[in-house]
């Protein structure tokens, strides 16, 4: 080996090394890993603290794009690995109104650590094109224990933009701050939501010009990815501020104080639409000719768009917020919420009719228009006014009929656009039996099979969804799709003979009748017969995992009722039945039964699923619940000679 | 004033084409693609392909007068379906496509029901903004690669979509070598597919290497379509395929094995890639190249290790022992038996596990077997 360097200079090298002081931070956190590691088990990153700080200013001389308030939230976060040598990954949106700076990392010796960015487009799954951003920015971390620091700053051009603050992030929070420096000049109201269950200490202390509000919480949990899980504004906490007004030399200027002054922005967008409905008029003549009333018109209007005009989202800029306009929708035949609402509005005026444009939060949002923000809403209806009575018309939905209303916008408060004034009004809400399902099946044992057949009829939710679902599979797969949705893809249920209803019928129930075999249902043991009635077992399989983080949410509300009756082979009788079983609760109920009718038993299953979201605190119940279906659905009929 | 005329005629008979015209792709759009209607059997699918093309024109670079080592890429893609449900609709009705060169763009048409063709407007398609990581900046830079998307508007069932891509590719042989990407794919298509044509165009001293399996039609060679000339020539090769049945979503079904598959790959034919006097372009069906395998692989017999040299010897043992056996009967048993044998030391030292066979008893309490597998853990923990 050799030595470039005398060892008295390298020991000297060494010592220094040893004794400089950003050395000491280096093992700040190694005696908090085992610590960490017992309360987030699942866990490669801590983070011991993270602070975002807003900060507002007025913008002396905005430019076109820019408004008279902006803000800025400075975000830093101590970023400790329980892990060693990790590489760690975070995504920054931005798009036109917000930019990110200063992204910077510093390791435990002070240093900058060379960052990698990747900037592009984001892609939604429902959005084409939108000026969405992501910068995904990774950089290394080093030994277990070593804290880094991430700060980055995130710039408002226009701060009604600045909406929503979430506590929880990716990764565990010893310590969560956000702090709000609020200015004299600037009226902001700062409001809570799914505060309860969560100890988050809320202090507000005046220093000089300044109002300083500050949300701390400790020991916060990461975000947990689950399927089902509810959008986060339904169950985490979270802060929405609202811009009120500021003061600029003595004159106040209202922002968003209430919902008056969100629809004023809403309607100065929309006000520049440029609809230009001459192109419209042939085909909304030829929609409402012969048609004898004003429903059948209006109809006939919103069914032709529902099937003609295609979901293509564009939400570039302020298209977020306005509608394309009516004839480039028409024309195109593709459109988002907005430019669908509005091409409904602009059919329905052409045909005489009182229609307007809707905004609306749908069940996604747990918030109504007492709070003046755009994160309030994220969608877009037409409302048409008949004889006094308001129809809510989606243009987004397939195969809805007219005055029935999808479950993601039922009981949701909506601002409907009145000219210079709005109202607000309330879409109905349905119960379950809006959804219902009626399973009835005639059912005879041969040579150990289960032969028969069966009618099914589906109503509001569930039948929108099957007439989605078969129209969107391609048709040479359709009779198989079909078969396989109609046997609950059982391997041991064969559907056959299915006959074909029309699958485009908004008004009554969709109707389905078939044949089915069902193998592996009987045993045979002696003299008896085991007989399974209920393969579905539907829920059976529904019981929430312990260690599930987030609620539960339901496609729909379920309402499932089915008759089964299952005639006694010859020379058997029925030797047992299980016992009726019964549960309900304000949330969901199970009522099952079995009656010996002598050369038959009949079989009935009602479930009642009242609540889309099934919270965390009922799982436990919930469970329980789950339990006694099964035990109820693993008994099985017997049949003796 | 005649005598002038003959005299340059002549002159310019001796002078000037000596150097062939590069061939363009793209201009031939045969019959095939001009129809509309689909065959009754496949009314009920989603959508057809009614027709399907790729072209790919290979051609040397010259500068001052000599070629270099560049090759100029030229790719043209025509594909038209027929849209015949919703699915089709919803699939078709937004299109994404990568151009590739400054000159590189796509022509899109919707013929309706009725025949009325409607060119889309591509000035509307949105380029997808993407940051190219620094270490490829250059290639891409240089490729000028788009990302690009369109809706699609007034799209309805029963319409037929018409489109067209065209890239350029510059290739440095110096750089980037001598054999272009290689190509292996199914004739089957997600769709039934009417007529698909892939023809490739290539200068002198260039081959396409071309299998094709399980029935797909073979190379051809297009007279009328190459290009003659004293210095250079090019010579057009294609294969064609009609009437084929979708691809099937099967369980256990993989794709090249079960269906009418190709591969090819265009190579160079020499490592001199300034070398002018090399010849056509031809086509080799050979497939694997013993000599050229051995080439490639024989460094590998030196990479020698105590794992390789215990497996050697090992392998060695075992096959003397089966000869002596009297088991072995040909070359084609000693292959066999020897990949066995490496097998199933390969799957113990990684894997872990016993591996059931004939081959168990025998290894079992082996010395030199035990010696491979310490060697390799040995190996492991460093």
């Amino acid at each position: 080996m050799n030595h470039k360097y005398p060892l008295a200079i390298l020991a000297l090298i060494t010592l220094l090394l040893c004794s400089c002081p950003g050395t000491s931070a280096q093992t700040a956190f190694t005696d908090k890993i085992t610590e960490w590691k017992t309360a987030f088990p699942k866990e490669d990153v801590v983070a011991n603290s993270l602070k975002e700080v807003v900060d507002f200013s007025l913008n002396a001389n905005p430019s076109a794009t820019e408004a008279k308030v902006k803000a800025s939230i400075s975000t830093e976060t101590v970023l400790v690995p329980v892990k060693d040598f990790l590489k760690y990954e975070d995504g920054l949106f931005y798009n036109e109104q917000v930019s990110i700076d200063n992204v910077k990392v510093v390791n435990p010796d002070k240093k900058d650590v060379p960052i990698q960015k990747l900037c592009g487009d984001y892609s939604r799954e429902s959005i084409f094109h939108s000026d969405a951003k992501l910068c995904v920015v990774k950089f290394p971390l080093a030994e277990k224990g070593k804290p880094f620091s991430y700060t980055y700053q995130e710039n408002y051009k226009d701060v009604k933009y600045l909406t929503s603050f979430y506590f929880q992030q990716r990764y565990p929070v010893v310590e969560r701050v956000i702090q709000f420096n609020i200015p004299s000049w600037l009226e902001m109201d700062i409001r809570e939501f799914n505060f309860t269950g969560y100890n988050i200490q809320k202090t507000s202390v005046k220093d000089g010009d300044v109002t300083k509000v500050t949300f701390t919480i400790s020991n916060i949990p990461a975000y947990k990815s689950e399927p089902n899980s509810p959008n986060h504004a339904l169950s985490y906490p979270h802060i929405i501020c609202v811009t009120k007004a500021f003061s600029e030399a003595g004159k106040r200027t209202v922002l968003f104080e209430n919902v008056k002054d969100l629809y004023g922005w809403y309607n100065s967008v929309c006000a520049g639409i440029g609809n230009n409905p001459e192109s419209l008029k042939g085909k909304v003549a030829e929609l409402i000719a012969n048609k004898k009333t004003d429903q059948e018109k209006v109809e006939s209007i919103f069914y032709w768009v529902q099937d003609n005009i295609r979901y293509i989202a564009f939400e570039n800029g302020i298209m977020g917020f306005k509608p394309d306009a009516a004839q480039n929708v028409f024309k195109n035949k593709y459109g988002d919420c907005k430019g669908k609402a509005n091409l409904l509005k602009t059919m329905l005026t052409l045909a005489g009719f009182d229609a307007r444009l809707t905004w609306i939060g749908t069940s996604d949002l747990p918030y109504d228009y007492s709070l003046p923000s755009l994160s309030v809403d994220n969608h877009m209806i037409c409302t048409v006014i008949l004889n006094g009575k308001k129809y809510f018309l989606d243009g987004t939905e397939e195969y809805i009929a007219l005055n029935d209303y999808a479950q993601r916008i039922q009981g949701k408060q909506v601002l409907i656009e009145d000219g210079a004034n709005h109202l607000l009004d309330r879409i109905p809400e349905f119960p379950a039996d809006r959804n219902k399902v009626v399973l009835t099946r005639k059912l005879a044992i041969a040579d150990n099979q289960i032969t028969g057949n069966e009618t099914a009829q589906y109503n509001g939710e569930s039948k929108i969804s099957v007439q989605g679902a078969y129209a969107s599979i391609r048709n040479e797969k359709k009779s198989e799709s079909l078969a396989n949705f109609l046997s609950n893809s059982n391997r041991n249920v064969e559907v056959l003979n299915i006959a074909t209803p029309d699958f485009t019928d908004r008004q009554k129930p969709l109707q389905l009748k078939f044949d089915l075999k069902a193998s592996n249902q009987v045993t045979k043991t002696g003299n008896e017969l085991y007989v399974v009635v209920d393969w579905d077992k539907d829920f059976g399989d529904m019981e929430m995992p312990a260690d599930r983080k987030n609620d539960y949410e339901f496609d729909q509300k379920y309402y499932l009722t089915s008759q089964t009756e299952l005639a006694v082979p010859d020379g058997y009788k029925v030797d047992y039945v299980p016992a009726a079983f019964k549960k309900s609760s304000a949330s969901w109920s199970f009522e099952g039964a079995y009656t010996n009718k002598g050369k038959s038993i009949l079989y009935t299953k009602t479930i009642i699923i009242n609540k889309p979201i099934l919270k965390k605190a009922d799982f436990a119940a919930w469970n329980a619940f789950i339990a006694d279906i099964n035990k109820f659905y693993n008994d099985q009929v017997v049949l003796a000679k | 004033m005649f005598r002038i005329t003959l005299t340059l005629l002549i002159l310019t008979l001796f002078v000037s084409p000596s150097v062939a015209q590069s061939p363009s792709i793209g201009e031939t759009i045969e019959n095939e693609f001009k129809v509309t209607a689909v065959p009754e059997k496949w009314k009920n699918e989603s959508a057809v392909i009614i027709g399907m093309k790729e072209e790919y024109l290979f051609s040397r670079q010259v500068a001052r007068g000599r070629t270099t080592a560049g090759v100029n890429i030229k790719e043209y893609v025509h594909k038209r379906f027929k849209l015949q449900d919703k699915n089709a609709i919803e699939k078709f009705s937004t299109f994404y496509y990568v151009t590739i060169g400054a000159e590189g763009k796509a022509v899109y048409k919707v013929i309706k029901s009725s025949g009325k063709e409607v060119e889309i407007d591509m000035k509307s398609a949105i380029e997808e903004e993407q940051d190219i990581p620094e270490i490829y900046k250059p290639i891409y830079y240089k490729m000028k690669v788009k990302s690009m998307k369109i809706a699609i508007p007034d799209l309805e069932i029963g319409d037929i979509i018409d489109f067209t891509i065209s890239s350029s590719l510059d290739w440095d042989m110096k750089t980037s070598g001598i054999n272009f990407t290689p190509v292996i794919f199914s004739l089957s298509n997600n769709y039934p597919t009417m007529y698909q044509q892939y023809r490739f165009t290539m200068a002198n001293g260039m081959k396409v290497k071309y299998r094709s399996y399980n029935g797909a039609p073979n190379i051809k060679f297009d007279s009328k379509a190459s290009v003659y000339g004293d210095r250079e020539s090019y010579l057009s090769y294609y294969f064609l395929d009609k009437d084929r049945e979708k691809s099937l979503d099967e369980r256990w079904s993989f794709e090249l094995r079960n269906t009418p598959s190709v591969k090819f790959r265009v190579v160079f034919l020499d490592y001199d890639p300034g070398d002018r006097t090399l010849g056509e372009a031809t086509v080799d069906r050979s497939g694997l190249d013993i000599q050229q395998m051995y080439r490639s692989y024989a460094g590998a017999a030196l990479y020698n290790t105590p794992v390789v040299t215990s497996l050697v010897a090992y392998t060695t043992q075992y096959l003397a022992k089966k000869k002596s056996d009297g088991v072995l009967k040909n070359d084609g048993d000693i292959i066999k038996e020897c990949y066995y044998c490496l097998r199933k030391v390969f799957l113990e030292m990684y894997y872990k596990g016993p591996v059931h066979s004939e081959l168990e008893k025998y290894f079992t309490g082996k010395k030199l077997y035990k010696k491979i597998i310490a060697a390799e853990a040995k190996n492991e923990k460093k």
